[in-house]
């Protein structure tokens, strides 16, 4: 078929790129996070809250931009 | 009262590894619970859906007062809803509980019980003062309606105020939540005194950071859709992650992270 790649539209493409990159790159942003909290030696509790605190802020922003996404 | 409720689980004891897919099966266990006896959970979650779209009809033009409400109500809900661990509890117990049972343990007020939840409250209000002084000095239109709200903060250009607001309630909601994952649990499995039970919530937290930050989240994230569906979805979220969170105490406990029974006497 024409303008596909293996048998995928462009647009299905850019639709996976989007869910599993997006998927992708939180996880490694969670890693970057731990990583962060363990080589700061901020200490179990400390751990937990820079984890908490952080992976709020991410999630919130990502909730913000799709949430103004489906409001324009 | 607590007496009875402090009968030792009947059924066989084995330790379960707490791992990072740990919350999604104390989830899959609660919504077994919830589907096993669904009334008085379902009830509970009608309450609270309720009394939220009393509260949005009354207050719709009274931001503060929603704000206050609700960024209260995560935090209020713990107590709410330990009625809905009590059914957990029994229904672990091979007894099938109800509301009967849920209103006497309601009815025994329990001091410590009373004594956390009031903290909680003060917790909550905390939160909404920070909230309101942020919003106060950050944005310079004044924010009466949820309306305003989203405008002004939601659907901003600049996400910065958004982002900061809602780190700052995480970093608030941090120590709540590390207070109270476990305690109430153990308040009614147990006769230990309330900053005992804080104490052991707060050791769990932080010897299983990565698992409760994941359980935080699901909750967070539940409770958000059930607002966000006008309120609806509470009557199903706010039952389900009550079953669940019983079953996340079970399983600290049973992994040996928790202290279940009064340490022994010394012997000189």
């Amino acid at each position: 078929m024409p303008g596909t790649v293996l048998g995928f539209t462009e647009a299905q493409i850019a639709s996976f790129g989007l869910t599993v990159g997006l998927g992708g790159f939180i996880l490694f942003m969670l890693f970057i996070v731990f990583n962060l909290a363990r080589e700061s030696k901020a200490g179990k509790f400390g751990t937990f809250v820079l984890l908490l605190v952080l992976s709020f802020g991410m999630l919130g922003f990502l909730a913000k931009s799709v949430i103004k996404w489906f409001v324009e | 009262m607590l007496a009875a409720m402090n009968e030792p689980p009947t059924q066989p004891q084995t330790a379960t590894a707490i791992t990072v897919t740990a919350p999604l099966r104390w989830l899959a266990l609660g919504w077994q619970d919830l589907r096993t006896n669904p009334v008085p959970g379902l009830l509970h979650g009608l309450a609270a859906s309720i009394f939220g779209m009393l509260l949005w009809l009354w207050a719709g033009s009274q931001f503060w007062w929603l704000v206050g409400a609700f960024s209260a109500l995560p935090l209020l809900a713990p107590v709410l809803l330990v009625g809905l661990l009590l059914l957990s509890r029994q229904a672990q117990l091979g007894q099938r509980a109800g509301l009967r049972e849920v209103l006497r343990l309601w009815l025994a007020a329990d001091a410590r019980m009373v004594v956390f939840g009031v903290l909680l409250g003060l917790a909550g209000m905390a939160w909404v003062l920070i909230s309101a002084g942020l919003l106060l000095l950050w944005t310079d239109q004044a924010i009466q309606t949820p309306g305003d709200f989203f405008r002004l903060v939601v659907l901003a250009d600049d996400s910065s105020l958004f982002v900061l607001w809602i780190t700052l309630g995480a970093l608030l909601a941090a120590p709540v939540f590390a207070s109270s994952v476990v305690t109430l649990p153990l308040l009614l499995d147990t006769e230990q005194p309330l900053p005992a039970a804080v104490a052991q919530s707060w050791r769990s937290v932080a010897n299983y950071p990565v698992v409760m930050t994941l359980w935080a989240l699901l909750i967070a994230g539940l409770v958000a859709i059930g607002l966000a569906t006008y309120l609806l979805g509470l009557i199903v979220v706010l039952p389900w992650l009550g079953h669940a969170s019983w079953h996340a105490y079970e399983d600290f406990r049973r992994a040996g992270a928790l202290q279940v029974s009064a340490p022994e006497p010394e012997v000189n």
